[in-house]
Parts: structure tokens; C-alpha cells; sequence
């Protein structure tokens, strides 16, 4: 029995659901299930917030158009059939929700980045912690250096390079997932995701005037 | 430029150039390659110091995004915790203590409760859930999300609300007029007593 309420509930309250219960939760979501919507909002918010940071470079054109797809979420459940997973879906909904605030933003010329600088001591990967030992002053700086230049060189690709990379190297989804979410075929999905990348590589050198030296 | 699938060779994959070889790195990184074709590039990479160099170079450039990645995972900060009765609580739970406020502010500060350090803007916990109980409560004409007072209220019918203010009515009606009646009463019995005096 799906238990809804007993809990705050993780991440893994969805992503390991079976088939029988993920539909069990999209019927409950259908009937418009108050307490069922809630938690699915707090199982997801993070995740749709984060991706949707990381793709239109604002934490709040980022946290509206979260709301917004959440509330098209509620709305439009009955419109999913089932033929993906539901987190698949709800990425289809916010990557194509952040592709019309980006269109909107570009013909209003009011898009902007959020530039932060996010160096600090001990912000390298994991904490600095590199290959299970503590990471070298140097090894940190390296890594702090690197980690801007990446943040940098990703905000200044263009959308469907950014979007790529996000949903394939950030978010960590699998190509099937990035098939259905992006509606590409899988094989210009792994060639654009390849110039993705390689753009990043050239935005990291041109850019910040950093060459990737070994 | 032309989409194609990289990770699938054209032709014969031990004639690979150099180009094609950089074309596969992406899908190698991946291991998407063929087994076969896998190997090819492995022994390109061993044998071109050049492409050796550039491969690395790409490598570091996926072990930046995978620290992104990493910090911007998602078992870090958490939600905004939230006590499990307080989720069906309608927009009324928006309007949080102060005390929840600075929970809320400081569950966005740099370091959380698993000691790491939050360093990417898209790391910041976001609590959507208030507003958005507000958004459909509000959308929905008071249908979903309905406050307390609301709910108890939204439980009857609106005729037997109707009927019994109704009977209220009356009944108050019937009190007042048999309270006055008493009175109507009363005052000419008093007053004849006087007279025959």
C-alpha cells in the first residue's frame, strides 16, 4: 500500500516506486490528491529547481518557473499517458517550460545570469577531498579554478548545448531519458552532446583564457 | 552542422583519423563505443601523444561537470522540512512562524546539516510549496487547498446551512414574540388591579 503521509518524504519515495505503484500514485495525482500532490512537490522541488537554475542561469526566473511547473503539473496530470516514467515527464514539462521563458526573455532582452562567485576555502569537489585524501592547497585552488571556469563556460553556451549538458552531465539522466524529454532522435542527441562538450572545452580556454593543460 | 551518431563508426574502425578519433571522445567517455571500437581509440590514444594530451585535457574538462554535479547533487540539502500533517495545511501554512522563517534561512546557509558546503546558486534549498498551495487554492475558486475554517464549513451541504439558520430564526422569532405576549399580559392585569382600587 502506498503510504503517503506517514513521512517527509526522499527522493527515492519515487524513483523507487514499481510500475504498479507509480500508477497508483498518477491516479491519485489525477483525482487532484492533495496530500499525494504535496509530496511529490517535495520529493521534486529540488531537483526541477536545480535544473532549471542551471539552465536559465537566475534563481528566480528559475524558482517562477518551478511554480509554474508544478502548477502545470496539477493542471495537466491527466494529459500524462504513462509511456515514460513520471519524473520523465515532469523533466519534459520543465525543460520545455524553461525553453518558453527563455524565448520570452530573450524578445523582452531581459535575460541575465546570475554571476556568483562560489570560491571559497574548502569548496573544491566534495568538500576538498580528492581520490579519498585531503585535496593539496594547490590541488583546491586547481579544482576551485577548473569548477568556476566550468559554471562560467556553461552559462555562456547557447541554449540547446546548455541543455544537453545539464540533463546528460549534471542531472546524470540517461540517454533514453534525454530521447523522450527532448523529443531528439538518440543518435543527434549523442552527437550534439558531443559538440556540446567540445564547445564547453573551447568556452573554458577562450573564455576565462585558461588552457587545459595536462 | 549535420547530426550524426557518433558512436557508431561509418566505415572500418581501425581507419580511423585523428579527427574522427577526437569526434569519439565524447562517446568513448561514455563507454557508448563498440567494444571493438573501443578498443581502436584506446590504441590511438596510446600510440598519438597528441590526442592523448586532448583526450585528457576533455576528461578534465567532464571532472569539472562531474564536481558540479556533485555539489549540486540532490541528497544534499533537503527540502524544508516540514511536519507531515502540515502538507494538506492550506495556504494558511504560508504564513509561517518567524521561527520557520530562520529555519528556512538558515537551511540556505553555505554549510547544512550533512557539513557540506553549498557553493552552486542552484544548491540553495527552495520551499515551493506554500506558494504554490496558495497559486491552486486561489486558481481553483477555494476548490483544492481550502483553509480550516473553510474545510469544516465545505463539509455541509449549503441547504441544511440555510435550514438551520432558518429554524434559528424562527425559533428566535417564536421566543421573542412569546416573551412580549407575557408582557402584553401582564401589564393590563396590573394596571385593572389598580383601577379597582
Amino acid at each position: 500500500m502506498l503510504e503517503l503521509d506517514d513521512s517527509v518524504p526522499d527522493e527515492d519515495w519515487v524513483s523507487q516506486l514499481s510500475p504498479e505503484e507509480e500508477a497508483r500514485l498518477v491516479e491519485r495525482l489525477k483525482k487532484r490528491d492533495e496530500a499525494a500532490f504535496s509530496q511529490f512537490v517535495l520529493v521534486y522541488q529540488q531537483r526541477v529547481y536545480s535544473l532549471l537554475a542551471r539552465m536559465l542561469g537566475n534563481r528566480e526566473e528559475a524558482k517562477d518557473v518551478a511554480q509554474d511547473v508544478f502548477l502545470t503539473v496539477f493542471k495537466n496530470i491527466d494529459s500524462f499517458r504513462g509511456d515514460s516514467k513520471l519524473s520523465t515527464w515532469l523533466y519534459r514539462v520543465a525543460v520545455n517550460h524553461c525553453k518558453n521563458k527563455i524565448k520570452y526573455l530573450d524578445r523582452r532582452n531581459t535575460r541575465k545570469h546570475d554571476v556568483i562567485d562560489d570560491t571559497r576555502e574548502g569548496a573544491v569537489s566534495d568538500g576538498g577531498v580528492i581520490g579519498g585524501r585531503p585535496a593539496r592547497p594547490d590541488e583546491a585552488a586547481q579544482g576551485n579554478e577548473l569548477e568556476q571556469a566550468v559554471r562560467t563556460a556553461l552559462a555562456s553556451l547557447d541554449e540547446e548545448h546548455r541543455q544537453l549538458i545539464v540533463l546528460r552531465d549534471l542531472e546524470g539522466l540517461a540517454y533514453e531519458e534525454i530521447v523522450t524529454i527532448t523529443g531528439l532522435p538518440d543518435g543527434t542527441v549523442k552527437s550534439r552532446l558531443h559538440r556540446a562538450r567540445a564547445a564547453l572545452k573551447d568556452a573554458i580556454e577562450k573564455g576565462v583564457g585558461w588552457k587545459i593543460a595536462t | 552542422m549535420e547530426d550524426r551518431d557518433v558512436s557508431h563508426s561509418d566505415g572500418p574502425a581501425d581507419g580511423l583519423s585523428d579527427d574522427q578519433v577526437r569526434e569519439r571522445f565524447s562517446a568513448f567517455h561514455d563507454g557508448e563505443l563498440s567494444p571493438d571500437e573501443a578498443k581502436i581509440v584506446r590504441a590511438r590514444l596510446a600510440e598519438s601523444a597528441q590526442l592523448a594530451a586532448e583526450y585528457e585535457a576533455f576528461e578534465r574538462v567532464m571532472g569539472g561537470l562531474a564536481s558540479l554535479a556533485s555539489h549540486g547533487s540532490h541528497d544534499g540539502p533537503a527540502p524544508t522540512p516540514r511536519a507531515p500533517a502540515a502538507i494538506v495545511e492550506p495556504p494558511s501554512a504560508a504564513k509561517e512562524p518567524a521561527e520557520s522563517k530562520d529555519a528556512k534561512a538558515s537551511s540556505a546557509s553555505p554549510s547544512d546539516q550533512s557539513g557540506r558546503v553549498s557553493v552552486l546558486p542552484e544548491d540553495e534549498a527552495v520551499d515551493l510549496l506554500p506558494d504554490l498551495q496558495k497559486t491552486i487554492h486561489k486558481r481553483s475558486g477555494g476548490k483544492f487547498y481550502k483553509t480550516r475554517a473553510s474545510r469544516v464549513i465545505g463539509t455541509r451541504p449549503f441547504e441544511v446551512i440555510a435550514a438551520v439558520t432558518l429554524v434559528l430564526l424562527v425559533l428566535v422569532y417564536v421566543m421573542m414574540s412569546y416573551v412580549s405576549g407575557l408582557r402584553r399580559a401582564d401589564a393590563p392585569a396590573n394596571g385593572g388591579t389598580q383601577t379597582t382600587r
